[in-house]
């Protein structure tokens, strides 16, 4: 798993086939969109208009209208603002806090490992959606906290991989040839460990970002994430889903959004998986 | 062996004792007082004040906390105050309706990815192969509420195969099995593309051991080989996996169950958050927990089953 390959080779490399193109198109759209959202969206993504109420898609809308006469496009265009927010600060908590203590863990092995060890795998053994509904239940639901609860579940996932990955660098020679010149232990995890496992790192984070917006989503949808009017995709999926009946598009369009963001971010993890791993079977 | 399962037995101890407190304080820290949300904001204070008395809530935390654990000891998860019943016998029937399509979206979608993979193993590179872990890849992107709400628009309102919503008559054993099949379905296709890659791999790493090009060398037919030699020993690890991934699944029917309307401990767990109802959110929580606690065990010990190469010594 160890490929020590520099973060821009892999970056460069990524045109390479079709999916990997697609993936980064994808995201690069997504991430332009909730940064201009104001100049894309056509209207104001809050301002209801009970005249224009559950209009099938047309010219002036073009995905129609909510049960209020909000435009679902508009919405969807803020809606990367929330789904990016949470799937990229999530993972930085999760990632940030993670990475520390599997550093720690890894390098120090001994007791603390052990405690580390298993609190990773009680916490690895429950579905992220369980585990984020727990941490919710305490802070009350906002997408704030979505993101501190999709953040907690994914410190074990950073834990584990981190760990790991220091575990194999540690047994090299090099550790212990700086160890024994009397470097101190934060300066060899940081200098001589951290940069050598940190294309691991990147793969895994892009695949999880996925997995965190995807999870955003679900707890919205639960009423446990971003609250109403919020134009969260979950959100809009929930209110739509008491009219598909008549007006399918309202939890038809949020949907599809949120599975072509979800896949830009799983083909441009894969394509960096693929590269760094030559291993695997192609 | 014996002594292995046992160790294993004794290290759930630890766990759920660790599950059940991290759940307890999380429950505690709700904002709002229960005894206000079930009497209204109206109610008088002294009113107010006998229903916190009635309920333990007057107790300290750590009161209540080894009250709650020792009650779980007795397989006693407390008094919903809203309905006056005892917890467990409002959450087992849900619970029973969740772990029944948690199997069934296991089942279904061992049934369509193990296929799927053995036939992209097979295809190795070619178009077939491709496209198949193309449709993986489609899987692991869609959540799993959204392609049930889909099929929901598809199958139930279209088309009207099947029933709207609800789990069924709970007695009718066909009745509830046509108001299953379309959730367990929407499980079963996500879950298929996990499969399908877990298959298709294991069947790869399988194909290139020597005893297959043995088998090949002895002059045995294609079919022998992938068929007895090849698909017996993928077989056994994928099972065994899917069925560790069971409790992914099971936390895919949470949302599910709010889109199918069944009665689950999913919708059971939500409403319970919405009406702030303490005891019954806290053991929806403990019920899933226990749940997933069980299915790790019996994923460990039938890994040891299957590999003969772990060791249950050094435990």
């Amino acid at each position: 798993m160890t490929t020590h390959k520099s973060w821009f080779a892999i970056i460069r490399l990524n045109f390479s086939d079709t999916g990997s193109i697609i993936g980064v198109g994808i995201v690069g759209l997504i991430v332009l969109l909730a940064i201009c959202a104001p100049l894309v969206a056509p209207y104001d993504p809050y301002l209801h208009d009970t005249i224009i109420r559950m209009q099938p898609p047309s010219a002036e809308h073009w995905f129609g209208t909510d049960q209020f006469g909000r435009d679902i496009l508009s919405r969807l265009v803020y809606g990367t603002r929330i789904s990016l927010y949470v799937g990229i600060v999530s993972v930085i908590i999760g990632g940030v806090i993670g990475t520390a203590i599997g550093l720690a863990a890894g390098y120090f092995r001994g007791w603390f490992d052990s405690i580390v060890g298993w609190f990773t795998d009680v916490m690895m053994s429950f579905p992220t959606e369980v585990l984020a509904i727990i941490v919710i239940i305490g802070l009350g639901a906002s997408s704030t906290s979505a993101v501190i609860a999709i953040g907690v579940v994914f410190i074990s996932r950073y834990i584990r991989l981190i760990r790991a990955a220091t575990m194999t660098i540690t047994s090299h020679a090099y550790i212990d040839a700086v160890n024994v010149i009397g470097q101190s232990h934060i300066k060899i995890m940081l200098r001589h460990i951290l940069p050598n496992i940190m294309s691991d790192t990147i793969i895994m984070t892009s695949l999880w970002i996925a997995t965190a917006i995807r999870t955003e989503t679900v707890l919205s949808f639960l009423g446990l994430g971003a609250q109403p009017p919020e134009p969260s995709w979950g959100v809009m999926i929930r209110d739509g889903l008491g009219s598909l009946i008549f007006a399918p598009w309202l939890a038809i369009v949020p949907g599809i959004a949120i599975f072509i963001t979800v896949l830009g971010f799983n083909l441009l993890g894969d394509s960096f998986r693929d590269y760094t791993d030559p291993k695997l079977n192609r | 062996m014996s002594g292995y399962i046992f160790g294993r037995l004794l290290k759930v101890i630890p766990t759920i004792l660790f599950v059940v407190t991290v759940i307890f304080f999380s429950v505690r820290s709700l904002t709002g007082d229960p005894a206000v949300a079930l009497l209204g904001e109206d109610a008088g204070s002294e009113a107010i004040a006998k229903m916190r008395e009635h309920f333990g809530l007057n107790e300290s935390v750590l009161v209540q906390y080894f009250e709650t654990i020792r009650n779980l000891l007795m397989f006693d998860l407390g008094e919903d105050v809203f309905r006056q019943l005892p917890v467990i016998e409002i959450l087992a029937r849900p619970f029973y309706y969740t772990i029944e399509l948690t199997i069934a979206g296991t089942f279904l979608g061992a049934l369509i990815g193990i296929p799927l993979g053995i036939i992209s193993a097979l295809n190795w590179r070619n178009t077939l192969d491709a496209s198949s872990r193309l449709i993986a890849l489609l899987g692991f992107s869609f959540p799993t509420f959204f392609v049930g709400i889909v099929l929901l628009y598809v199958f139930a309102f279209k088309l009207r195969w099947f029933p709207l919503l609800g789990g069924g008559d709970y007695n009718d054993f066909w009745d509830r099995m046509y108001h299953l099949f379309l959730p367990a379905l929407t499980l079963g296709i996500i879950k298929a593309s996990f499969v399908m890659r877990l298959t298709r791999s294991n069947m790869l790493t399988i194909l290139q051991e020597d005893y297959i090009i043995t088998a090949r060398s002895k002059g045995l037919s294609e079919f022998i080989v992938v068929g007895k030699h090849a698909l017996r020993n993928a077989l056994l690890v994928v099972i065994t996996m899917t069925f560790a991934y069971m409790i992914f699944t099971l936390g895919g029917t949470i949302a599910l169950e709010i889109v199918f309307n069944r009665p689950g401990i999913g919708v059971h767990l939500v409403h319970a958050i919405a009406e702030r109802n303490y005891a019954v959110i806290q053991g929806g929580l403990i019920l899933l927990s226990v749940g997933v606690v069980v299915i790790n065990l019996v994923t460990d010990i039938l890994y040891t089953i299957i590999d003969p190469r772990i060791s249950y010594d050094n435990t």
